[in-house]
């Protein structure tokens, strides 16, 4: 998760200062849009699948905790990115009128304006691809997960970890052993309760980054 | 002596030294559409020059043209230029952030940033990197000073900026364009968002800071600008485009204009 986050961030504020501030042509933007939300509808078992060619079979990491962070942070660019991008587009235009006024440069801007007031959009965009990627089996279960046996990572080859989806997706396949259906449904309660919580925690926050955009 | 001062200001001679400003055959385009038409303004230093005119005829654009923070909004073009001491703004090495140093601005709504008063104060400041961190606290004092804030504010440095008044606020934006130190300071209708004693407070403050600067005021208030400025420039639509009908010395155009659109435009201010 952590893996996921720390990628996911870094791109997606990549791609909403890129989107949003860099690039002037309306065409292009229009493709950064156009590919995050095809990335948003790819099915995950694509991802999966590609991520298993790629990492497994191009860079031979096999199961590895980094290659299922960076398939997970991808799977998730796209909610982070878009929640960033409309935090940004909301964010009063006199704010940096008044900065580029007063002498300070688009890195200035973008560091002292832009960014600490879309904090929030990228917290809630952060906390719904959090949940989002907690309830995602297929891109790990080719790439980085195992029922168990798992240990600490000790490096990143052949580094598999423990992931809940994954787990409750084996439980449902043995659920015929005795034991396993009351394993199920707690590792399911607590799935469901984990994606709760982030989507109640990052629900204020949204709407008050709607109110603001509909009020200015 | 009137008559010469109602002269167009393209027919003027070269550059005088006291200049501080100068607009040559600017235009300002949307596409193909013209919102600007063929500006030709003069501004003299530590001088208060008013620009008027009705609605939606492109004052807030010409104005935003002296700085270069039109190009902010990317689907204008600017032709023509705006000399700043003698030297293009426009066809120049020097870093458009540099002028916008020098030709500072403020505007109609104060806007403070979710800082504190005092980071709001700085915020230029520490960006530029010409006045030394230690000298900050009183390059603080002396611009809230400026401003007649300090007494109100210097208890509460460390407090957030919005919770000050409407007023304060525009104050506190002022004090902040002044931090960084310009020469000219454009003020787009500083005053129409607050009550009558805060626009006093503004109008006293533009008095003084006349003493040091050139000010470039735009103002729907007609008793404001017949107050304050020296010179104005009244601009109507021609042809779709905003064009200078008139620019002179205030109290020519006030008492002595021969534009029609002028005396139209002034109606019970003459």
């Amino acid at each position: 998760m952590v893996t996921a986050l720390t990628v996911s961030t870094l791109l997606s504020v990549a791609l909403a200062l890129t989107k949003t501030i860099y690039v002037g042509s309306p065409r292009l933007q229009r493709c950064i849009a156009l590919g995050l939300y095809t990335i948003n509808g790819l099915p995950s078992i694509v991802f999966g699948i590609v991520g298993m060619a790629f990492f497994m079979g191009v860079l031979g990491l096999g199961k590895s905790w980094l290659s299922g962070g960076i398939l997970l942070g991808l799977m998730i660019l796209p909610t982070m990115s878009v929640a960033l991008i409309e935090r940004i587009e909301s964010l009063p235009r006199q704010y940096t009128e008044a900065a580029a006024s007063l002498g300070l440069n688009r890195s200035q801007i973008v560091w002292s304006v832009v960014l600490p007031q879309s904090a929030s959009g990228l917290l809630s965009g952060s906390l719904l691809g959090l949940a989002r990627a907690a309830g995602e089996t297929a891109p790990i279960m080719f790439t980085a997960a195992v029922f168990s046996g798992a240990t600490l990572p000790q490096g990143i080859r052949e580094s598999p970890v423990v992931a809940l989806p994954y787990h409750i997706f084996v439980l449902a396949q043995d659920s015929f052993q005795p034991g396993a259906e009351a394993r199920l449904w707690g590792a399911t309660f607590v799935l469901l309760a984990l994606v709760l919580i982030l989507s109640l925690v990052a629900l204020p926050v949204r709407l008050a980054v709607h109110e603001e955009a509909k009020h200015g | 002596m009137v008559e010469a001062m109602l002269k167009p200001v393209s027919s003027l001679p070269v550059l005088a030294p006291q200049t501080c400003l100068a607009v040559e055959e600017l235009s300002v385009l949307s596409g193909k559409r013209p919102l600007l038409r063929n500006i030709h303004l003069r501004i003299e230093e530590r001088q208060v020059f008013g620009i008027i005119g009705p609605s939606g005829v492109g004052k807030s654009t010409l104005l935003r043209c002296l700085n270069r923070l039109i190009e902010l909004t990317p689907q204008l073009r600017v032709t023509g230029d705006v000399l700043f001491q003698g030297a293009s703004i426009y066809r120049t090495a020097k870093p458009v952030d540099q002028i916008r140093v020098e030709i500072g601005m403020l505007f109609q709504q104060p806007v403070v940033f979710p800082k504190s008063i005092y980071k709001n104060v700085l915020f230029g400041v520490r960006h530029q990197g010409n006045i030394p961190r230690k000298q900050w606290p009183e390059t603080v004092e002396r611009v809230l000073r400026e401003v007649a804030l300090w007494k109100e504010v210097a208890h509460r440095l460390h407090e957030p900026a919005t919770s000050l008044s409407i007023g304060q606020q525009q104050r506190l934006c002022l004090a902040r364009v002044l931090a960084v130190r310009p020469q000219v300071i454009l003020m787009d209708e500083p005053t129409s968002a607050l009550d009558p004693a805060s626009t006093e407070a503004i109008e006293e403050l533009i008095r003084t800071l006349k003493q040091q600067h050139t000010i470039v005021l735009v103002s729907h208030n007609m008793g404001q600008v017949r107050r304050l400025t020296d010179y104005l420039a009244c601009i109507c639509v021609r042809d779709g485009a905003g064009e200078v009908v008139e620019s002179a010395c205030c109290d020519a155009v006030f008492e002595k204009s021969q534009s029609q659109e002028v005396v139209r435009f002034l109606g019970s201010f003459r």
